[in-house]
């Protein structure tokens, strides 16, 4: 991912984003069986795993009008759910955290008022040695090797936080890192293993025999301790950065789109915990219903040919011509709703369940509006993001426990369904970065054309056909630049909707006629 | 500490030629090996991050890895952790997390086994390409000797096979070849292509 900003008089006046790498999977697919999609296009991402193989196989079951087993619909559930579990803390403090936290400041903190701080905060949350974690940073510091902390913009004036605070978010980057090991092992066990699980199939899930007594105890001793670090740390952290950060209301967009996640019956869509909707121009009070004939890739200012179509019309027909902002700068298609840029992933989730009275969103939001002092308004931004992530991440955790009840050891988990000689199937989900699609066209019983709607092309993808700039186009515009050579706030709002490639910033400072590249931080 | 599992760890892409040479090596020593139950062989890929749980579980862990010394491509040494770069950045992906940055994390974690690494000098990691360079493809025995070394000075043990026909180990379209470590074969290689 390549991000380019031009900034004038210290704020951002333009932006473009650029993918810049090609996925040929589609075409890979071509005339392949469509029961054996699902193992390429888990390959899709290393990091978000297990969505696009369950995107694939609910598109072909929608072709062949398969109703899955209660087993196969909560065992996916789960593994979709320690999807959330384990990325969302880990984008927090391993991917964000650094643009909000500085390592270095932490070095200058008392560790005795850390501990204070730590126990007034979450009295609840484990008690760590505040004094080792700080000579743990002071060795990599004196030894010249700041190890996994290098790179960063210590001493910025964007940071906020006081050198205890610093010390207290360092400490908890190192714990939640021994807690995402335990949120893959978690994810392994209906999976087989941790990442791209094995058990999927169309038609249901292979792991019958992990569906016994002692698997399922296993899998909730290490939801229990997820979901106590959720409570008493990952929570508690986020609602306090939103609050010493809570006059920093960039990056926000306007236009929402979600698909719905976690069906609680075997009515599948109808049924979803977080419901499907969009919103446009901010108005969380009316939450529409998802039209999904609205969808379109746009691809005018994209490295391919043809137009505009619908996912299932849709084509991959590269044609790379050169970065040239002014046409075509992407290998991202632009996904339009209804021509309108939408905005997808928590923020999303998080406001149409809160426009729909979803009790435990409008709970949860509620509580951490008021502890950090925002209205409702101010939700669409960075901050709102943020939080939006780790509020789901509790509200699916917590349904998790909820769901491992519903396991039947001597039920069906997997159908053998008919592939149609010729079908179309569409489906799709929430992954935790956003809305994904699927789409298939099956002919002669072999895949005639596979389409992905990705949630990083929806949220990264570049101006469309009418010359309307994508959501972080748009958010990044009015972001305060305080120093172009160290943009830690375009790297706020560009890390905000958690990019799924690596990241490269180019600020633009016409006026001093200087570019500054800046790469991966 | 009682247990004693040894975790000997395959890294790299096995699609960017030479990137690979570790995990070649783990699978090498998979095709005609069978080791005693303390000893775990795992084809690490590039998985980053996503290694600190197989590194917590063991006692001992030895990498094998391509490492850029600027040595003649081929060279085969032994490193240890002091070797590795701890120059790792902040990251925006995991994606980005390399290898010898999971080993700085974990042991800024205390969770770092007894590691050893034995590595070799790559001639070519950028070319897409499934096989090894010559000067590597010719060293990845001289490498799995070295890791079973390390396993029996650490207390793990391991049988040859009996020979297998190896059209039937690597599935189809591979020639028969029946190998044997002893000879050298300095112009036929098994996993080799010519560098261009």
């Amino acid at each position: 991912l390549k991000i380019e900003v031009e900034v004038t008089n210290g704020v951002v006046s333009d932006a473009w984003s650029s993918g810049t790498l090609f996925r040929g999977i589609e075409i890979i697919l071509k005339n392949r069986l469509p029961e054996d999609a699902w193992l390429f296009t888990q390959r899709a991402c290393g990091v978000c795993t297990y969505v696009h193989g369950v995107a694939s196989v609910r598109c072909v079951e929608n072709a062949a009008s398969v109703t899955i087993p209660d087993n196969a619909r909560i065992v996916r559930n789960l593994l979709m759910g320690g999807q959330y579990v384990h990325d969302h803390p880990i984008h927090f403090y391993h991917l964000h955290g650094p643009d909000w936290i500085d390592i270095v400041s932490a070095l200058s903190a008392d560790p005795t008022a850390t501990a204070t701080l730590a126990q007034t905060l979450s009295p609840n949350a484990p008690v760590i040695d505040f004094s080792a974690t700080k000579t743990r940073l002071q060795t990599f510091v004196s030894s010249g090797q700041l190890g996994p902390f290098a790179g960063g913009y210590w001493g910025h004036p964007a940071y906020l936080l006081t050198p205890e605070e610093n010390l207290l978010f360092a400490a908890h980057y190192l714990f939640a890192l021994r807690q995402q090991i335990k949120a893959a092992q978690m994810h392994a066990i209906f999976g087989a293993k941790n990442p791209h699980i094995q058990s999927l199939r169309v038609g249901g899930v292979t792991c019958k025999f992990d569906i016994v007594a002692d698997r399922i105890t296993l899998f909730r001793t290490l939801l229990t301790d997820m979901r106590n670090f959720i409570d008493t740390v990952y929570i508690p952290d986020v609602k306090y950065v939103a609050k010493k950060y809570a006059a920093w209301k960039y990056g926000g967009f306007s236009n929402y789109l979600c698909y719905g996640e976690f069906p609680s019956t075997s009515a599948e869509a109808t049924s979803n915990m977080l419901p499907a909707g969009t919103i446009l121009g901010k108005a969380i009070s009316t939450i529409n219903t998802v039209d999904m004939t609205q969808i379109s890739e746009h691809v005018a200012h994209s490295w391919y040919n043809g137009s505009s179509l619908a996912p299932a019309q849709g084509q991959t027909d590269p044609n790379y011509t050169g970065y040239d902002t002014t046409a075509r700068y992407s290998w991202l298609k632009a996904p339009r709703y209804n021509n309108q840029p939408m905005e997808v992933g928590p923020l999303a989730r998080m406001l149409v369940a809160y426009g729909k009275n979803v009790p435990a969103a409008v709970n949860l939001v509620n509580d951490v509006l008021q502890y950090a002092g925002l209205t409702a308004a101010d939700l669409h931004s960075v901050l709102g993001r943020v939080a939006a992530r780790a509020i789901e991440t509790k509200i699916i955790a917590d349904a998790m426990d909820t769901w491992l009840n519903g396991l039947d050891p001597a039920g069906v988990s997997l159908i053998t369904p008919a592939i149609p000689a010729s079908a179309m199937g569409m489906g799709t989900n929430e992954a935790p970065r956003g809305a994904l699609g699927h789409w298939i066209n099956i002919q002669n019983g072999k895949i005639g054309n596979y389409q992905m709607v990705v949630p990083s092309t929806w949220n990264l993808g570049p101006r469309d056909a009418n010359n309307v700039r994508g959501p972080v186009e748009q958010a990044l515009i009015g972001t305060p630049v305080a120093d172009p050579s160290k943009p830690i706030e375009v790297l706020r709002v560009v890390h905000s909707y958690d990019p799924c490639l690596a990241c490269a910033v180019h600020v633009i400072d016409p006026k001093r006629d200087k570019t500054y590249v800046v790469k991966a931080v | 500490m009682s247990k004693n599992e040894i975790l000997v760890l395959g890294v790299g892409n096995i699609l960017c030629s030479d990137e690979g040479a570790g995990v070649h090596c783990v699978h090498r020593l998979q095709e005609r090996f069978v080791f005693s139950g303390n000893v775990k062989l795992l084809d690490g890929g590039t998985l980053g991050m996503r290694l600190l749980g197989a590194l917590q579980e063991s006692t001992h862990c030895i990498v094998a890895d391509v490492a850029t010394f600027g040595f003649t491509p081929g060279y085969v040494m032994r490193l240890g952790m002091e070797d590795v770069p701890k120059n790792c950045a902040a990251k925006n992906s995991l994606h980005q997390v390399n290898f010898s940055e999971t080993l700085v994390i974990a042991q800024s974690l205390g969770i770092l086994p007894a590691t050893v690494i034995i590595g070799i000098e790559p001639l070519d990691i950028e070319t897409p390409s499934i096989s090894l360079t010559v000067p590597v493809a010719e060293k990845i025995d001289e490498m799995c000797g070295l890791i079973l070394d390390e396993i029996t000075a650490l207390g793990g043990s391991y049988e040859r096979k009996p020979k297998v026909d190896v059209d039937e180990e690597m599935g189809s379209g591979k020639p028969s070849f029946d190998y044997d470590s002893t000879k050298q074969y300095n112009n036929l290689c098994f996993y080799g292509h010519k560098p261009h």
